[in-house]
């Protein structure tokens, strides 16, 4: 069978050379026993990349809270702790607060301090910041 | 096994830039330190959302939200759900911005301490990045810096620039360290000149944004066509329309014969380059982001490290690694016709370059390698 297609490494990537076992169900590649979980809910193995990207996904994207209670934290809490299937994801925490801009007050953020952060408002089209004959960055 | 401690980066992992390596110094100091660690940060195609190496783990965000200000509030909600999970293992937890350090600190009845590592102030960046963002926006942001910094157990930064601001904005001095970015030693037996390289050349290598001063160095190389047999290699990596933009004015300063682009090359290649340069140059300009908020050039201490002699900006984040005339030289800012001259002077005196690269790469081995950092950095982990 053919190599494990995961990456592997802490800052240079390179492929996993394990010879692969099985393939994801989700993406459907093949991978080692090194990069396979069992997927929370069936017998099915998933690779750590698609279970990482699943355990992101916020709770309201999953169809029901009786869902996400079937995954007992502790069946996956020793190797596989995973966020979103935990009940306190509902917390009070929101120090950005988005609403209408007359709710806001303090830090929090509102769609006026957003909207300038579009990629469209960024400077990366670097002809528009050439450089300024009277800004002093040129001395002659 | 649930990690002892968690580093938290707002930022893509790895990267091919310096940012990266500083991540992955400081989060292996970190979790060597616990026994173990969890590092967050931002994905992107082809790496993983969640690796397992050993005792280390990594989980990265996976999104497509192009709004900076978005991404870095789905960030904050990301670190926030790991944080509150963990936050009876966590022994340390240890952030570089407000996006995760915000979630880390609105944790309650957590057994981590945390340490903030102010390199940038998102309040002194975003602006000039996005040039619409307005006065009230950054107060907000600077809302949440301020926060972090009162906050946070303990404070670290690259230089004493950033000590300064942060104590001017109303940090407490009393926790606030600072840790110099290191660099590698470099073997040179190890190394060899590149074998394209021209005889005598200039280094430009790292970064092309415009506070780094690449428009005032290609001025300078106006002053010096009159050696044409000089040549300015440049180990450039940014973004296309600005590495374009350069292009195009080097050939608009006539100089594009003298030039030689080396784009987006591996380090190892660009310590070749470094290593067989004549002179190498940090031109820095006089702005903001250079003066207030200071940085710590990781150009000038990699050409510390394979001691080739650097001209640099005289701006007080230069000198504090490097001394005029004995282990660099530096010069007024934004001066095009004064760094041509010390160009000049440097190349007709081969001994002060070889007693100034000599200087510089002894003050690097007994103060800026990584080694030196990341033990600073553990002592205050100890002291937690
Ligand atoms: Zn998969
Ligand atoms: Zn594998």
């Amino acid at each position: 069978m053919e190599n494990c297609n995961m990456k592997r490494g802490f800052f240079f990537l390179r492929d996993c050379d394990h010879p692969a076992h099985q393939s994801c169900c989700t993406c459907g590649k093949a991978f080692c026993n090194d990069h396979l979980r069992i997927k929370p809910g069936s017998n099915e193995p998933v690779c750590l990349d698609c279970l990482g990207k699943t355990m992101q996904q916020s709770p309201q994207n999953k169809a029901n809270t009786a869902s996400r209670d079937r995954y007992n934290d502790d069946y996956y809490y020793d190797d596989v702790w995973c966020y979103g299937y935990r009940h306190n994801y509902y917390s009070s925490y929101r120090p950005w607060y988005v609403g209408h801009t007359s709710d806001l007050q303090g830090s929090h953020f509102g769609e006026n301090d957003i909207r300038v952060f579009e990629p469209s408002a960024e400077i990366d089209d670097m002809d528009a910041e050439a450089p300024d004959p009277e800004a002093n960055v040129f001395d002659s | 096994m649930k990690p002892k401690s968690v580093y938290v980066a707002f930022d893509t992992y790895p990267a091919p830039k310096g940012a990266a390596v500083h991540i992955r110094e400081f989060a292996q100091t970190l979790f060597a330190h616990t026994g173990s660690g969890l590092l967050l940060v931002l994905g992107e195609e082809g790496l993983p959302a969640w690796q397992i190496e050993g005792t280390t783990q990594i989980r990265r965000l996976v999104s497509d939200e192009q709004n900076y200000l978005k991404r870095a509030m789905q960030f904050g909600d990301f670190v926030q759900t790991h944080a509150e999970m963990l936050k009876n293992d966590v022994k340390i937890a240890h952030f570089r911005d407000p996006w995760g350090g915000m979630p880390l600190l609105s944790v309650e009845n957590r057994a981590y301490k945390t340490v903030y590592e102010v390199n940038a102030l998102p309040s002194i960046e975003l602006p000039a990045r996005y040039p619409a963002v307005t006065t009230r926006t950054c107060e907000r942001i600077r809302e949440l810096e301020r926060r972090c910094w009162q906050q946070a157990d303990h404070i670290v930064c690259p230089s004493q620039i950033i000590k300064n601001c942060l104590i001017e904005l109303g940090a407490d001095a009393g926790k606030i360290t600072v840790i110099r970015n290191g660099a590698q030693p470099v073997d040179l037996a190890q190394i060899s000149r590149p074998p394209d390289a021209p005889a005598q050349y200039l280094l430009y290598q790292g970064a092309v944004q415009s506070w780094q001063g690449i428009e005032v160095l290609f001025k300078a190389m106006t002053f010096l066509r009159d050696m044409p047999e000089l040549k300015l290699v440049m180990c450039a990596s940014g973004s296309k329309p600005r590495l374009k933009y350069l292009q195009k004015l080097a050939i608009r300063l006539n100089i594009d014969s003298q030039v030689i682009w080396h784009l987006k090359v591996p380090q190892t290649t660009v310590m070749q380059w470094l290593v067989g340069a004549t002179i190498s140059l940090a031109p820095l300009v006089e702005c903001s982001r250079n003066l207030v908020q200071g940085c710590c050039p990781l150009k000038i201490v990699e050409s510390m490290a394979t001691g080739t002699p650097v001209i640099a900006s005289d701006l007080p984040v230069v000198r504090e690694l490097l001394e005029h005339g004995k282990t660099g030289w530096l010069v007024r800012p934004d001066r095009p016709s004064e760094l041509a001259r010390a160009i000049r002077i440097l190349l007709a005196h081969p001994e002060q370059r070889a007693s100034i690269g000599a200087s510089a790469r002894e003050k690097f081995s007994a103060e800026l390698t990584w080694q030196i950092s990341t033990r600073a950095l553990t002592t205050i982990y100890q002291a937690l």
